[in-house]
């Protein structure tokens, strides 16, 4: 009975702790799935120079727009185009600051090691076993705008929630293509260029979620300073336009 | 509060009370927020409609497989003794534990395009398993089929083996006997496997997301749709989820029970 009763206390405390959302000081940052690697190493080096930590979570898009929206905890999200940001907005709680586009990024084919289909162009899609991000994401919106001024018709085997499970369907050779950002491409897939992509770019807002850490400005001033930003630029993000 | 045979402790009532508390409140929530005035003419969109056809064939598909590929095996495992039995156990339950994004995985390695299977399947029959309805119905099957294994070899433990006996000593063979007094018998537990793995099997989410895509005409079952729609269409996604909690409730209440618990 008594080991009973503290068993629950026990619980009861933990539970208590863990649902403090305020881990620490420690700066939360949503970011879209594109950004991965990046804002992994920049916050390495945010943290080394700073001492303050930062916590990564990573999704498409969308999936981090519902999250802000649904009220979780955040002081800094950065997504992959500008029309999730716009509804990321209604949701109330980016009123204090403005965003800043911090990087660029374009579009590309990719193929498993091999080019086992013989893809050449994007015409060469049509009627390919193809993985394409889910239209609600934004490389999935910026596909759909390229095949469209294109007149291509592509009916994809897969849509997948966001541009990393593409990658992986592809260089698991699931399908024969899919198409990905430029930052997204590896040694374990080829490329093959989307020529009119490169003027279909898509832009990267950040901000300040209201409320947030003060080393939430600092990360953010890190983030456009010369090592945040040539950190983007060696792993293929384009310069803010 | 009466119980059937003594007093209910209050500490245990006000416990139980929050533990039930804990499964139900979700769904008040649910309930709460679905649009119930426009509930019809968003279960009947197009899209919600291939949907719940999708996941109706894939789930009766499934426990279509799980009883013909789950009776034997949860028989061999009440009635039978060998070296290896319980890992044997281990590996059918494993499903039920596992998380099905790793089950998907697994399926991909093995069954994929470049799986050590799914290439000679491709290569021999030009067959591709993944981002095929087949290939969701593998994925839905592998979930579901631990919960109906589990429920035969439950019964079948239990069951007198007198009447199978019997029947041998009467010059009945081995398989006729299976056929006439085994299953016979196995009955009741028959149908709540085919409930429980069909139930399963409709909520499948991760095995077939993994393994199986997203594909609207062939994969998109209705919980791969209720995972688009939260980011483009939340009130599509809260009649789906009112729609799969109404059905599986259903599934349940029929069963009223009636497995491993036997009344």
């Amino acid at each position: 009975m008594k080991l009973f009763a503290s068993i629950c206390l026990g619980v009861a405390g933990l539970f208590f702790n863990l649902s403090c959302s305020t881990s620490g000081d420690s700066l939360r940052v949503l970011a879209a799935a594109s950004l991965t690697e990046a804002f992994e190493e920049i916050a390495d080096e945010f943290e080394s120079r700073t001492g303050n930590k930062v916590t990564l979570s990573f999704a498409g898009s969308s999936s981090l727009a519902v999250q802000i929206e649904d009220g979780a905890p955040a002081d800094v999200i950065a997504l992959a185009d500008e029309e999730t940001f716009e509804r990321v907005k209604q949701s109330g709680r980016l009123t204090q600051h403005d965003e800043t586009i911090f990087a660029t990024n374009y579009l590309t084919i990719i193929t498993p090691i091999g080019n086992p289909a013989s893809i050449k162009e994007i015409s060469d899609l049509e009627g390919k076993k193809v993985a394409l991000c889910q239209e609600q994401v934004p490389c999935g919106r910026l596909t759909k705008e390229i095949v469209t001024s294109l007149l291509i018709e592509i009916q994809p085997a897969t849509w997948e929630p966001n541009v990393r499970s593409v990658r992986t369907k592809v260089e698991l050779g699931e399908v024969d293509a899919g198409i990905v950002y430029v930052t997204d491409v590896t040694n374990q897939v080829v490329a093959i260029p989307i020529i009119e992509s490169e003027q279909t770019k898509t832009r990267y807002p950040i901000a300040i979620v209201d409320d947030a850490e003060p080393h939430a400005e600092d990360f953010l001033d890190f983030i456009l300073s010369s090592t945040g930003q040539g950190i983007l630029n060696r792993l293929g993000f384009g310069e803010p336009e | 509060m009466k119980t059937k045979h003594r007093p209910t402790p209050f500490s245990l009532l006000a416990t139980a009370a929050l533990g039930f508390a804990l499964l139900a409140i979700p769904f008040v929530g649910l309930a709460q927020r679905t649009p119930w005035s426009s509930f019809v003419q968003i279960a009947t969109e197009e899209t919600v409609i291939r949907s719940i056809s999708l996941s109706m064939i894939i789930a009766t598909s499934s426990a279509c497989i799980c009883l013909i590929l789950g009776i034997p095996l949860g028989w061999i495992l009440a009635k039978v003794e060998f070296r290896g039995l319980k890992i044997v156990r281990a590996v059918v339950l494993l499903p039920m534990v596992l998380p099905p994004v790793a089950g998907g995985t697994a399926l991909l390695f093995a069954l994929g395009r470049k799986g050590f299977i799914g290439e000679k399947l491709n290569s021999w029959f030009g067959i591709t398993l993944p981002f095929t309805t087949a290939g969701a119905i593998i994925a839905a099957t592998f979930v579901a089929l631990p919960f109906f294994v589990l429920s035969i070899e439950s019964s079948a433990t239990e069951l007198d083996s007198k009447l199978e006996e019997a029947s041998l000593n009467l010059g009945a063979s081995p398989i006729r006997t299976f056929f006439t007094v085994t299953l016979p018998m196995l009955r009741s537990s028959i149908l709540a496997g085919i409930a429980l793995s069909w139930a399963r099997a409709l909520g499948e989410f991760g095995a077939t997301i993994t393994f199986a895509g997203d594909n609207p005409e062939q994969t998109r079952t209705l919980p791969l749709q209720l995972f688009v729609a939260l980011e483009t269409n939340p009130e599509r996604a809260m009649v789906i989820g009112m729609l799969m909690v109404v059905i599986s409730l259903s599934v349940l209440v029929t069963l009223r029970g009636n497995w491993l618990v036997r009344r």
